[in-house]
Parts: structure tokens; sequence; C-alpha cells
């Protein structure tokens, strides 16, 4: 066996060298402390040192060796499983332990963890709370001991990860932007003199990374002994509750890290110092708006004040203006409006019904499980009817246990048909997504269309992250045409959408026909795709296609289409009141799902919450 | 040499803009590489491949599949270091670096390296099988179509780039090794976009356009037609100029290793990126870095706030966008004119 990780002799960037950054040098120390915390994760925009504070660790305490996990890792890898060459000698089977084994009693460091595989993290988050790794697979069972301290990093945004992983993390720290132009310097600085003399670099922080050390082995020493006043139990929960924090995790791990922190500091009982730094670390990411910053009270106002002041007087005169050139039928105005406000995007899309075909399994949302074609490579499996594509090792593997009892002859390994395992590829399932746009004169009332506009743009970045082609279809006059075709080059999609006009009448009917018929004959590259039609409008139709009413007319098509393989999601833009139902009963029809604007925004409960918090104070 | 003549980097007309930031690199690859942006058909491929041509030669440990940097025993592969370790001893090698291709349709495991089926098969033991990212260490990475490249391969490239090292943990494969390389990608926009990851990765980042002007245009297509028919006159024709490129290249390098950084540059990278409002710092350092190198490029020892200006239209266009939406905010003009009144004390 030649395999074997390097261990680093790469001298890696000093803790202390790292200029600011307190919070998340604090993160970091609280979990070499102490392995009853659960796992901290560091976000922030790339290039602000993430994974250089995390590797820095390793001279704090190197007794804690720092494992990396590959975002390529394969299970039995990081499980453990048979071990092939004692198979193949004996004939018998025996556990070999895998990554997870090396980390125990070591750290244990996910970098971009949102671009892991949910699977992934949910396996390490499991074995880090249980503090064990069991395992049966491939006719093997092992366990062992296995504590390791858990730290993830990532960029949010690339998208981050899914809620209840998150909220498993004990602590979430942001790294700190430095706009001080001296601090600015000094990073810099530092880094140039480090990348050219690292050793040096290195020794000249050798004492007080020795200080560090030695800190932590203290605190280590005296956790045990550090308590809690007992009013500061009553303080956590009251906090939990005012914040709207669901679930007890949050509690404990502020009661845990603050104690830690005490440790550090060197203190025997947890002040509130402690305690207002552990909730800054422990509970930001469990408020359901967490990773998205609140819009600013001042750019509200702005918001407000143009629409009191411009909006109406500036409308009007473009509208006069334009009206000479406008083509619509009735010479209503055509403009172009800002792009409003965006914000976080509930999950909209809903998976659609279950159907489960042979040879087909689903995957998490948007990906496809199969052998054969193209993807990434992610287990193995028994093969059924004829095999696509051999998965070489897991074949040898499943062999290996029978070398001993076959003939062999002049070859080392003798595979058989039973042995024989077929690749897993795993795709990211296309999803097409096309935004179909009420582009009429009624969006313009009051502005509408900026906050329109605003909307569609969070649902643009909501298709980025989670790479879906997006296309926009307007339809407005007597007209419905297709502004941009589906792509995944959303930068694009952000220019057509910001040079969208406004104008005219609500040819709903149109509309609904063009786009169906756009997705079902543009759209026919992969079967898998998943094809979305979302339509933004507030459903008052005032063109038909046969001279009907206009909206029963819409209906019509609507009740056609519903059965074709798309699924639909209708945006109701109407704010106005009472409400008019006709989105809804649009959506009705076409077997969709119904959201009002404002529903779509994540945000808002979170919101409401912020508010409820600072009337408090 | 190649089989298949390649077309002389210094033959190229015009695309000054591009052949800088291509240049730069060799002179301090620690920049981190290079995004040509740009249509179909702007030489971009032809300008990286020609490029190989003029990489200078480097120190490597003999028979190492990873060519470990000999000057940097601290990076050492687990193979040298155990020769180290037995008392072994390891021989100096001088190569050229080169111009290692990651194909689109290149698959994970050809990237980051395997088991060695055949000698699995043959002996029923396990060996690490070097992929493309081995090779590369040491060299240039490149990637045509980098914005086509599949998720689960950018996501190989990415950890990587971040480490300096490949780590495959698969099929019973448990192995790590240096990988340092300048990453260097082409892509045209129109087909869509480059994860922000991706694209913090990229030192610089150059927007290339067709030839316009009439007169050069003219030139592109005889230079062309000629290399075509008569390649190996071609090749002879440029022997000269390539020579001195080659020359210059290694005066660059030395006196890029001897540079030393003033505050000046420092300042001017940091207030640029406040200016900005940059978020990272991979910003400020690859734009010290680039500064310098240009200075050492241009024949010069010290570089000043004129470098930094010279490199910042290739060092900032892909880092303002703070969200992927946002539009790209880097007025070069606006820039240029704040620069100047800021510094011209």
């Amino acid at each position: 066996m030649v395999a074997g990780t390097i261990q680093p002799l790469i001298q890696g960037f000093p803790l202390p060298a790292i200029v600011g950054q307190d919070m998340v040098k604090k993160a970091l120390l609280c979990i070499l402390v102490s392995k009853e915390l659960h796992g901290v994760l560091i976000t922030g925009p790339a290039g602000t040192a993430k994974s250089t504070v995390v590797r820095s660790l390793q001279s704090i305490t190197p007794d804690m060796h720092i494992t990396n996990l590959p975002l390529n890792v394969s299970e039995d890898r990081l499980l453990g499983g048979l071990d092939v060459d004692y198979a193949i000698k004996t004939g018998k089977r025996l556990y070999r332990s895998g990554i997870l084994k090396e980390a125990n009693n070591g750290l244990l460091y996910l970098d971009e963890i949102n671009l892991f595989e949910d699977s992934v993290i949910q396996t390490v988050l499991d074995v880090m709370e249980s503090g064990e790794n069991v395992v049966e697979r491939e006719g093997v069972s092992g366990t062992h001991d296995c504590n390791f301290a858990l730290v993830g990093s990532m960029d949010p945004s690339e998208g981050s990860i899914s809620p209840h992983l998150l909220d498993r993390f004990d602590i979430c720290v942001e790294m700190e932007s430095i706009n001080d132009r001296e601090n600015r310097m000094e990073v810099l600085r530092r880094r140039l003199i480090y990348e050219k003399e690292p050793r040096a670099f290195v020794e000249a922080h050798h004492t007080e990374v020795m200080e560090i050390r030695r800190a932590v082995e203290c605190a280590r020493h005296n956790l045990p002994s550090v308590t809690l006043p007992d009013d500061f139990y009553d303080m956590v929960s009251q906090l939990t509750i005012e914040l709207g924090i669901h679930g007890h995790r949050g509690d404990l791990a502020m009661i845990r890290t603050s104690r830690v922190l005490a440790a550090l500091d060197g203190r025997k009982i947890v002040n509130l110092n402690d305690l207002h730094d552990a909730a800054d670390l422990c509970l930001q990411h469990r408020r359901s708006d967490s990773l998205s910053k609140p819009p600013t009270a001042a750019h509200n106002d702005q918001m407000l004040d143009k629409d009191r002041h411009d909006s109406e007087e500036l409308n009007e005169i473009q509208d006069m203006l334009h009206r000479n050139e406008s083509k619509s039928l009735e010479g209503d105005g055509e403009k172009i409006y800002d792009i409003g406000d965006t914000f976080a995007v509930i999950n909209y899309i809903k998976p659609p019904n279950k159907r489960i075909a042979l040879g087909i399994r689903r995957g998490k949302r948007g990906s496809v499980v199969k052998s054969g074609g193209p993807g990434r490579y992610s287990s193995f499996r028994m093969p059924s009817g004829k095999v696509k594509e051999v998965a070489l090792v897991p074949t040898i593997r499943a062999a290996a246990p029978y070398q001993i009892y076959r003939p062999k002859g002049e070859r080392a390994i003798v595979l058989e048909h039973s042995d024989i395992r077929e690749k897993v590829r795993v795709r990211r399932k296309g999803t097409t997504i096309l935004f179909l746009v009420d582009a009429s004169g009624s969006m313009g009332a009051r502005r509408r269309m900026v906050a329109v506009k605003g909307a569609i743009l969070a649902l643009l970045k909501d298709a980025y992250q989670k790479r879906d082609a997006v296309g926009l279809m307007a339809f407005r006059g007597d007209c419905a045409e297709i502004i941009l075709s589906p792509t995944k080059g959303v930068d694009l999609a952000y220019k057509k959408l910001k040079e969208l006009p406004t104008g005219g009448r609500t040819p709903l009917a149109l509309g609904l026909s063009k786009a169906t018929e756009f997705l079902v004959s543009n759209v026919n590259r992969n079967k898998d795709d998943d094809r979305v039609l979302v339509i933004i409008s507030d459903g008052k139709a005032n063109v038909t296609l046969d001279g009907d009413d206009p909206f029963q007319d819409a209906l019509c098509v609507a009740n056609s289409i519903s059965s074709l393989p798309i699924r639909y999601v209708v945006v109701d833009t109407n704010r106005e009141y009472p409400r008019i139902d006709r989105a809804e009963r649009l959506s009705y029809v076409l077997g969709g799902s119904y959201f009002r604007m404002e529903d779509l925004e994540a945000d808002n409960l979170a919101k409401s919450i912020r508010l409820s918090i600072h009337d408090q104070n | 040499m190649p089989r298949h003549p390649i077309y002389p980097f210094t033959a190229l007309v015009g695309q000054n803009e591009m052949k800088e930031v291509l240049l730069l690199n060799v002179v301090n690859p620690s920049i981190g590489g290079v995004l040509i942006r740009g249509e179909k058909g702007t030489a971009k491929s032809t300008a990286v491949r020609s490029l190989g041509e003029l990489l200078p030669s480097r120190d490597v440990v003999k028979g190492c599949p990873f060519h470990c940097n000999w000057d940097a025993p601290d990076h050492f592969c687990s193979y040298c270091q155990e020769t180290i370790a037995s008392g072994g001893s390891l021989e100096r090698e001088t190569i050229p670096m080169r111009v290692v291709e990651l194909p689109l349709s290149a698959t994970e495991d050809r990237v980051a390296g395997t088991l060695d089926i055949s000698y699995a098969i043959s002996t029923g033991r396990k060996r690490f099988e070097p992929g493309i990212l081995a090779e590369a260490n040491g060299n240039i990475l490149y990637v045509d179509e980098v914005n086509l490249l599949d998720d689960h391969l950018v996501d190989l490239l990415l950890d990587a780039a971040a480490m300096g090292m490949n780590f495959v943990e698969r099929e019973g494969v448990s192995f790590s090794h240096p990988a340092k390389f300048i990453l260097i990608g082409t892509m045209n926009p129109e087909e869509g976009d480059l994860r922000p990851q991706l694209l913090d990765r990229f030192g610089l980042v150059v927007d290339v356009h067709g030839e316009r002007d009439p007169v050069n245009r003219v030139e592109v297509i005889k230079r062309r037609v000629q290399f075509e028919s008569d390649p190996e006159g071609f090749l002879n024709d440029f022997q000269t100029p390539q020579e001195e490129m080659k020359r210059r290249l290694i005066d660059a390098r030395e006196r890029m290793a001897k540079a030393r950084v003033n505050s000046d540059i420092l300042e001017a990278a940091v207030e640029i990126s406040l200016h900005l409002g940059v978020d990272g710092h991979r910003a400020d350092l690859t734009l010290v870095k680039a500064a310098m190198a240009w200075a050492a490029l241009s024949g010069r020892d010290d570089a000043t706030t004129d470098d930094v200006l010279k490199v910042a239209r290739m060092a900032l266009p892909h880092r303002m966008r703070r969200q992927p939406f946002e539009e790209s905010k880097l007025d070069i003009r606006e820039l240029d004119k704040w620069l100047r009144e800021r510094f011209s004390r």
C-alpha cells in the first residue's frame, strides 16, 4: 500500500497574524476546547480567509489532526468498508475504517460545505452527534468511536445549506469584512511577507501561537468546573423565545458555548459578556432570516419617498410623452420601470406528484439518479438486466473475498458474473423555468411593476443558485413574445428584465398558450428536465382569442394545458383590496400553486419578528 | 518538441491586453491565472497554447509523477517524503513548464486521479493512478470553454486551487498530492456565466474582441495563411522575437524575485478596493502582485501607482459584483480619474 495522507509539513498562516475576525477566532478556539460543541460554520464572501483561519488551527493544537473532507468523497472512504487486500489474501471479510476514523480525536473540515451533497453532511452530523460510527455495508460491520470537532465554511452567494442542517451547527459565525484602510493594508502586507518567507513569518509569530495554545489547554482543563449562574438559564430561554427560535438546540448551544468562552477567558463562572457573545455565535443562524441581510430602514424610506413624490406625476408625464409612439391598440403608454427590492425566496416550486419509474429514482430535489449517461459517479449497485457501465472498483471489492477459492492461473483476480456492479450516476436535473410576465398597462399602476421586477429578480436569483435555466416571456397589447430563451446566463436575464417595457392591454389567454407551446416545443432537449411555468399577473385579462369574455377565455386555455407535464405557479401581483380572486382561480384551473407576491418573501416572517423585538427594547 | 507546430506567441497580431495578462502570469505565477472572455475566433486558445513555447524551465524531483518543485521541499508529495524519510536521496531534473489541457469531457477519475486498475488486477494491490491535476502541478492548467465545465469538475478544480493540493478519497483510494497550477480559462460569455466562486479564483480577467483595424485584420489572415502553408519557415522567421521574448521573461522573473513591496502600491491597491467596495482580499493581493509583475516586465525594479492603475482593469472587473445580479459597476474611466486625483500628490 502506497496510499497515505501527507503530513502537512507546510507551514500554515499563523492564527494571531490574521487581522481582526475576533468572533471567528473565538468560535474556533471554542471548538478546540470542547468536543461537546457541535460544529462551527463560517460564512463569508470569497477571499476573506475562511479556510486560512481554519487551517491555522493546526499550530494551536498539534495533537488534533485536521482532516480535510474532499467534495467528491465516496461513501466507502468516508465510513469505511471492506478491506480488499485482506479479503483477497484470506478470503475473509474484515472492516477497514475510512476518513471518519482518521478524524477521530481531531478536526474534520468541510470547505465549501454548501456544495456537498446533503447526504454527506447528514452522515457527518449524525456521526458527530452520536460520537460513534456504525457501519453495515459490503458484508462487513464495523464500529468505532468517532469524536471530532466539525468545522464547515461556505460562501452564501453560492447558495446555503438546508435550514435543518444549518440548525445542527451549534455555532455559525460570519467573517467580517475589513473596510478600514490601515487594517486592510496590514492584511496585505502580512500576506505578502508570508508568501515570500513563510518560515520566518511563522517563526515571528511563534510566541503568540504558544500563548494561545496554553490558553486552550488551560480552558480544556478548567472547563468541567465552569458554572453558569442559575438565573442565566432563564435568560437564555427568554432570549430564544423572543427571537422566535424553534427547538432547543439554540438554548443548549448557547449554554455550552458560554461556558467554553468563560473557560477560555480563565474564569470559572460565566458572566454576561460570555452570554452575549454566545448569543451572537449560536443564535444568528437559527433566526429564520439568517444569512440574508435585512433591508435598511433608510433604504425603505427612500423607496417610499420616491413612490410618493415622483411616481404619480412622473408617470403621467411619461405616459403623455410615450402615447404618440405607442403601437398598442388603446394607445396605452409604454414605460420601463426600475427593478425594486429583491428578497430571499421561499421554496415555491413544489416537487411533482410522486411518480416512481423503473430505473429512475429521484434524489434530492433537482437531481436524477440513474446508471449510464452523463453525471457524477456517486455510487454503485447490483445491476438489474443489462449492465450499462461497469463500476470496476466495487466489482473488484465484491469479488475480493472469493479470490482464495477461485482457480486463478496467472491472474491475480478472477471476476465472475455475480461480482459485477454498475455505476450509479447522479446528474443534476435541469429545471427550466419560464417566467410569463404580464407587462400590460394595469401592471404599471402605482408603480407596481417596480415591485414585480424586484420579485422576478428574486426568483431569478433563486433559480441561479439552484442552477436552473430561466426564460422570460412577456405579454401585453395583442402579443406574447419570448424575451429571453431559457438560458443559464442569468446576467442576460437581468438585463432583459431591466429593459422590459410595460403598457397596453392584457392578452392573458394568448400568453398562456404561447408560453406552454414554447415550453413543450423548445425545451425538449432532455426528457428528465422539469418544466415550470411561473405566471406573474393580476389576472385582469382584457383581450380575447375568439371574442368571448377575456378571462373565461384564459380559463379555457388553462384547462386545456393543465394536463401537460408542466408545473404551474401563479404569482398574484394584485395588491388591491378587496382582492380579486382571478389569479387564484386561474391557478386552480391549472392545478398549480398560487402565491401572492408578498408570500414569496422568505423574509416576511422574519421581519415581523424583528419588529417585535425592537418594540420590546 | 510537439509534433504539431504551434503558432508562435510573438506572431499574434494585436490583442495586446490578452498577451500582457498571459505574460504577467508567467512572470509571477502566484497572481493566480487568468480568464479570457471573448467571442469565438479571437485567438484565445491559440494565444494560450502558444504561451507554452515561452515558458521557462523549472527544477523538479526526477522521476516524481507530480513533478515536485525541487526548491520547495515543504510541499513534496508523499512519495518524495517517503524517499527522504527512508534515507534515500532525490535527484534534480530541469524540465520545461508546459500547458496541460483539461478537456470538457474529462471524467472525474481522470481529473483527480483514481485507483490504478491494471495494477490492481495484475497484482491484487492498490496503487494511485495520477490524473490531470497531478500533471498540472507546477504547470499551466488550461480549460477551454471553462463556463461549460460540469459542476462536479468545477468543484474539484476549486478544491485543488484553494489548497494547492489534490485530495482523493474515493474507491478505497486515499491519497493527496501537491497540485499548484496557473489556471487559465477561456470562455464565450454568450454561452453562459461562470460561478462566482470559480470566477474569484482567477487572478486576472481580460475581455477580447475581434480585431477591428482593417490593416491588422489583413495581417492576421496573412500570417495565418503563411503559417499553415509553411509552418517551419514561419517558425524560423519568428525565432528571433521568440528568443527575445523568452529572455525578457527570464529577466522579468529574476527582477520579480528581488523586487520589494513598497507602501505606495499597497496603499493604492487598498484605496481602490475600498473605493469600489470589493469584499475579499484577493483583489488587493492580485493588484499588488500584478503591478509588481508589470513593472518587472517593463524592465523596472520598483512598481508605482501607475502600474497599479495599469493592472486595475484586469484585476477588478470580475470582483466587482457582490451579488450575482447587481451590474458590474467598474467604470475604468471613472476609476482612472479618481485614481489620478487621489494619487497626484
